[in-house]
């Protein structure tokens, strides 16, 4: 767990939803990471973005995709 | 026992339980609830343990204890500025044994400080049923200080933790220091020895020295501009060596401390996901989250109009015996003159009688919202919402502070402070007004129980729907106009289910309950006594009040007021300094019309009339479970009871629509004086007078444009221009104001 592996990721992919992060850095705590990425957006370097998932439109709908989020580096 | 206090002080993240702790420590009755951002403010208590005398206090909940910018929340900005200028004994950082990892951030940061800090684990039971396991003596180990295991709520733990507070003030241990980059290490080391001259006495050098690498708001505000300049330099060089800023080296040591410590002390044994995984697929799910919101809210109408509509008459019997009947026949047998007992019995007792009246259906009322809120559905009602509110450009989170609304409009728009930025949090608190207070909801129920008997619940459930729906609208408008920005994405922590105590519950609605009765007694018995004697100071040919309300009257006629009901506007106005006043008023100058034309003969018979409210609860509990097609029929008045009021009430309105356009008035006019003052404190003056503008307005609008609508048969032309008038108004008032914070670009070129 490392804010500079969220850097390292984000850069790569340039925007991913929080789910993707956590997915790939393994983290278990979503909260913890909104924490994390909160210091990145504190610093400039990363914008959150609200959006419909592609999946909303065709399933029920669970919280997460829902109330979508994406992060993109702009730094 | 000791002379020397010591000071302790709360602190933790959102929700973790710390006022809950605070009261159990304390045997306080601050509020508790199960959802982030309860505790607005700072609270001090008292204990005595082992001869040692404890002040304790109670901190906002945050996330960091560095404050990144002026527009961080400002429960957040209490809880650091505490931090920064209070000499404390020991800190006792509260943290939530579920989300251990999360929660340890701000730990490592309270130890930076130097203060001996002792480790609440609470809420033990929780994580025992999620299957969590956490290795306290190796916590306490990596940590450098002590853990005690807790269920807050419950009061296990608490000796314990007493025990170890008192220790660690008498015998300070020597906290694990975070490992740091050599760079960093050195650059802090340098940075503390220039802070050394700045410093009170309770502060240490490298802490200091942390917070203004990590570009910390509140500390910087503190130092002089040489130190920040020296800052600077310091951070900059160090940037170029490592090829990342302070703050971010800083924070990511701990982020990689914290996972450390995790994976030697934490373990999770795979559990079923039970039923608070179903509730809420359920409550959250997103087509049937907001239709399960409206109907738990139903239900909570349905129970408060029901259950506590049982004890009403009761409770009025039981009041009109006391106040009007004995205190009536008291003053006769001193041969009282007929105006101080038209002044006391039939003013101020039917006034009290009328707030009394309605303490069974307000503790109904508040019994069920804190049930709500301990449960942790509130939460989920906040999250179900935010999705709707996010769609219309509105901040997620405001949708909390209005739901505090529903009680009490003030600490509604004290909640505002925790939301992220200044403009979100204009905008909550220019919302909240709208929300139907407790004190409203006395209003809308005796109107109910006189004009819609049958499904009256449906009218009441209508009103707190428009409320909501005009906040949202309100919103709107000002976001596009005095207020645009970004909306903020809502995060918050989401509170684990689990059966609220009956012992918090009753507590909680007592002092709710409490809280009415203090600020119904306060105005009503000294507006009564006002009332009373405006009543009988002669004018012309009649009263001097009646001749003032007649005049204030013409402009509520087109809302559907007629000129005779003249007290319906003098309890609107009154009911500017409290709403709780409103019913006290009317039923006041009702009773004295109707004394005008017969003095009623008054007789005390207590012993009857505690016979008669015994009666009346069997009679309503047995009907109970035929009335649930009728619930609002229970509050209707019976024949002999406050006949003489309730027969003046129906006889000045002549309508429901002009009933409707009425309360539809109550509902969004000036809140009350305390509501203003708690939003100038909060914000401004200038918003304060905005926000009486803003709702004044839009209360006489809609209510006149409601009466136009619903009696346009009648009067087509009048209806017409008065509908045409309003929309143009409004349009008018929504361009002016655009036009005033966003000039179109001709106009900002001739500027």
């Amino acid at each position: 767990m490392s804010l500079m592996a969220i850097k390292r990721y984000l850069k790569v992919q340039q925007r991913a939803s929080l789910f993707e992060i956590k997915q790939a850095l393994g983290l278990q705590d979503v909260e913890q990471l909104r924490q994390m990425l909160r210091v990145w957006i504190n610093k400039g370097c990363v914008r959150c973005e609200q959006c419909q998932p592609r999946c909303a439109a065709s399933c029920q709908g669970c919280p997460a995709a829902s109330s979508h989020t994406v992060y993109v580096w702009q730094a | 026992m000791s002379d020397a206090k010591l000071t302790v002080g709360l602190i933790g993240n959102p929700n973790c339980g710390k006022t809950a702790l605070f009261n159990c420590l304390t045997k306080g009755r601050q509020r508790v609830g199960n959802w982030p951002g309860v505790t607005v403010d700072q609270h001090r208590g008292e204990l005595v343990f082992a001869d040692q005398k404890i002040s304790v206090i109670d901190l906002p909940g945050c996330y960091t204890c560095a404050v990144a910018s002026a527009d961080s929340p400002l429960d957040e900005q209490i809880a650091c500025q505490f931090l920064l200028s209070e000499q404390v004994d020991v800190y006792v950082n509260v943290i939530d044994a579920c989300h251990l990892q999360r929660h340890l951030y701000l730990t490592l940061q309270l130890l930076e400080t130097g203060v001996p800090v002792v480790v609440a684990l609470n809420m033990m039971d929780v994580a025992d049923k999620q299957g969590i396991e956490i290795d306290q003596a190796a916590l306490a180990r990596h940590l450098g200080c002590p853990v005690v295991a807790m269920v807050a709520n419950r009061g296990e733990g608490a000796e314990a933790l007493c025990k170890a507070i008192c220790h660690a003030a008498a015998h300070p241990h020597c906290a694990v220091a975070t490992p740091l980059p050599t760079k960093l290490s050195q650059a802090l080391t340098e940075l503390g020895t220039q802070c050394r001259s700045h410093l009170a006495g309770h502060l240490s050098e490298r802490w200091v020295a942390m917070r203004l690498l990590e570009g910390d708001h509140l500390v910087q505000a503190k130092m002089s501009a040489e130190l920040i300049l020296a800052t600077t330099e310091i951070a900059q060089q160090l940037a170029a060596e490592v090829g990342e800023e302070a703050d971010i080296l800083i924070a990511d040591a701990r982020y990689q401390a914290i996972q450390r410590i995790v994976e030697r002390v934490w373990t999770r044994q795979a559990v079923h996901a039970g039923w608070s995984a179903t509730v809420d697929a359920l409550v959250l799910n997103r087509w049937l989250g907001v239709p399960v919101f409206l109907g738990v809210m139903y239900a909570l109408f349905f129970f408060t109009m029901h259950v506590g509509g049982m004890f009403q008459e009761s409770f009025e019997i039981l009041g009109r015996a006391l106040f009007v009947d004995g205190v009536g026949v008291g003053l006769q047998q001193f041969d009282a003159p007929d105006w101080l007992l038209g002044l006391l019995a039939h003013g101020v007792g039917e006034g009290m009688v009328t707030a009394i009246s309605f303490i069974p259906i307000l503790a109904a009322m508040f019994f069920g919202l804190t049930w709500l809120e301990d449960s942790g559905y509130m939460a989920r009602a906040a999250f179900v919402v935010d999705r709707a509110m996010r769609a219309l450009g509105l901040p997620g989170k405001a949708f909390v502070a209005m739901i505090v609304g529903f009680g009490c409009n003030v600490p509604a728009v004290m909640a505002t402070r925790t939301l992220e930025n200044q403009r979100d949090r204009i905008l909550t608190a220019l919302m909240t007004p709208f929300m139907s207070c407790s004190a409203r909801l006395a209003v809308y129920a005796v109107f109910v129980a006189a004009f819609f008997p049958v499904q009256g619940h449906n009218v009441i459930f209508l009103l707190y729907m428009i409320g909501i729906v005009i906040a949202v609208i309100s919103g709107l408008l000002l976001r596009a106009s005095v207020l645009p920005g970004e909306v903020m994405p809502l995060v918050m922590e989401m509170p684990a289910y689990h059966w609220p105590q009956w012992r918090a519950i009753a507590r909680r609605t007592g002092q709710r309950l409490s809280g009415f009765m203090r600020r119904a007694m306060v105005w009503i018995i000294p507006l009564c006594a006002g009332l009373g004697l405006l009543t009988h100071v002669p004018f012309g040919q009649d009263s001097l009040l009646s001749w003032l309300g007649r005049g204030v009257t013409r402009v509520f006629v087109p809302m559907g007021l007629n000129l005779d009901n003249w007290p319906a506007t003098v309890g609107l106005i009154m009911g500017a300094i409290a709403k709780e006043v409103v019913i006290g008023t009317l039923n006041s100058l009702y009773q004295q019309l109707a004394a005008h034309q017969l003095m009623p003969v008054l007789s005390w018979q207590p012993l009857e009339a505690m016979q008669l409210a015994w009666q009346s609860l069997i009679e309503h509990a047995q009907a109970l479970p035929s009335g649930l097609s009728t619930p609002i029929a229970s509050l209707a008045p019976a024949q002999n009871l406050g006949a003489e009021a309730y027969g003046q009430l129906l006889r000045h309105f002549t309508s429901t629509a002009s009933v409707f356009a009425y309360l539809l008035f109550i509902l969004l006019y000036f809140p009350c004086i305390s509501t203003m003052a708690a939003i100038r404190r909060e914000l401004s003056l200038g918003w304060a007078v905005f926000s009486l503008l803003w709702a004044n307005l839009l209360a006489y609008g809609i209510a006149v444009g409601y009466f136009q609508l619903a009696t346009w048969s009648q009067h087509p032309t009048q209806s017409a221009t008065w509908v045409t008038a309003i929309t143009l108004c409004f349009a008018g008032l929504f361009m002016g104001l655009r036009w005033l914070t966003q000039p179109p670009s001709w106009a900002r070129r001739k500027g």
